[in-house]
């Protein structure tokens, strides 16, 4: 179990150290998704030392008795997807993206009671489409061309293989 | 066989389950209530996940260390289960959930099968804007139940921690990368 903890706390540690290094580059005017990469770090060296520690353990004959459950790949394992989800979470902030559903509920949650009127009041067509527009052309999913928009041909792969798996549940369009 | 691989193989068996009978279960469902037949899916995977661990006790009475025999199902059972239900967090929201209600995959799909000559912004807006997007969620939401609809007004229902907890989580970490609260943009 050691070995868990240690990988919390590694985890625990890039969260601190990624919030800090995207605000001291934000406040520089600087918005970048690679800062992600201290979760990679993070990451080997949770391996690096987990691993090495472990190996250590079992050489001296310490063992399991000692560390209570060994459990070094479960931690490692435990790293990554903890790391993955982080990042799932962060591109909202990072997007600057409010999902509409979670503004739905918060919205609903604070008022008691809102009619269709009053919730279409907190939302545009700017904010939901326009926004995310820009979004896709700047990553280079579309382009515009006289006023016209366009799939480029990564944006065209990657729709149709979203495609692919919504063909498998037999699904509609989402959005 | 470790503990440690016990561990993985049986959360990632779980997982692979869980994907396996989403994609059969939801071929069959309302679109509309996909909230409720996820936490379905995941009920009935996390059962069969805690028999599929009950099985391998024999593995586990040799393996047993000093924390006892229960000490170590129990806790390694948990250790298990918290792996296949992140990773089945990091499906749903990762790939799922961009699937079935991201506006940008919407955005990117209308754009994509779009005729030849492309297609403007006011016939984007025309096919996909605020009040389908609206719509579609209050519709979701209802069906799920997490929001009644009576006297023209919505109000909140019974609260899902599947949906909620993340909810949670979007808003702090809003916070803490902005310095602010959602709700100001």
């Amino acid at each position: 179990m050691t070995y868990i903890f240690f990988s919390l706390f590694v985890f625990t540690v890039c969260v601190l150290l990624h919030v800090l290094l995207y605000r001291f580059l934000a406040a520089r005017g600087i918005q970048t998704f690679k800062t992600i990469a201290v979760f990679a770090l993070g990451f080997m060296v949770d391996a690096v030392l987990v691993i090495a520690s472990f190996t250590a353990n079992t050489a001296s004959g310490q063992g399991a008795g000692i560390s209570l459950m060994p459990l070094p790949l479960t931690s490692i394992l435990l790293f990554a997807v903890l790391a993955a989800l982080y990042v799932i979470f962060f591109t909202s902030p990072f997007l600057g993206d409010v999902s509409p559903s979670g503004k739905i509920l918060f919205l609903i949650e604070e008022k008691g009671e809102l009619s269709y009127k009053e919730l279409q009041e907190h939302f545009t067509d700017e904010k939901l489409i326009i926004k995310r527009i820009h979004d896709l052309l700047q990553e280079g999913l579309i382009e515009n061309k006289n006023n016209r928009y366009y799939a480029t041909k990564r944006g065209e792969r990657l729709a149709r293989f979203l495609d692919k798996y919504r063909s498998l549940l037999h699904w509609g369009k989402g959005g | 066989m470790t503990l440690d691989l016990m561990i993985i193989i049986h959360s990632v068996s779980s997982f692979l389950l869980f994907v396996g009978i989403q994609i059969i279960f939801f071929r069959m469902i309302d679109q509309k209530k996909v909230i409720r037949w996820l936490v379905v899916v995941f009920g009935i995977v996390s059962l069969v996940s805690f028999l599929l661990w009950l099985s391998i006790v024999p593995l586990l009475l040799q393996t047993a260390g000093d924390m006892g025999f229960l000490g170590q199902f129990l806790a390694s059972f948990l250790l298990s289960y918290m792996l296949f239900s992140i990773t089945s967090l990091v499906y749903v929201l990762g790939f799922f959930g961009i699937i079935e209600s991201s506006i940008r995959i919407r955005l990117l799909d209308l754009i994509t099968y779009s005729s030849d000559t492309g297609i403007s912004l006011p016939q984007i807006l025309q096919l996909y804007n605020r009040d389908v997007i609206l719509q579609k969620r209050l519709s979701r939401f209802i069906s799920s139940g997490e929001l009644i609809f009576t006297n023209d007004t919505y109000r909140l229902g019974k609260r899902s921690i599947f949906f909620f907890l993340p909810a949670l989580v979007f808003k702090l970490l809003w916070v803490l990368y902005r310095g602010r609260s959602h709700r100001k943009d």
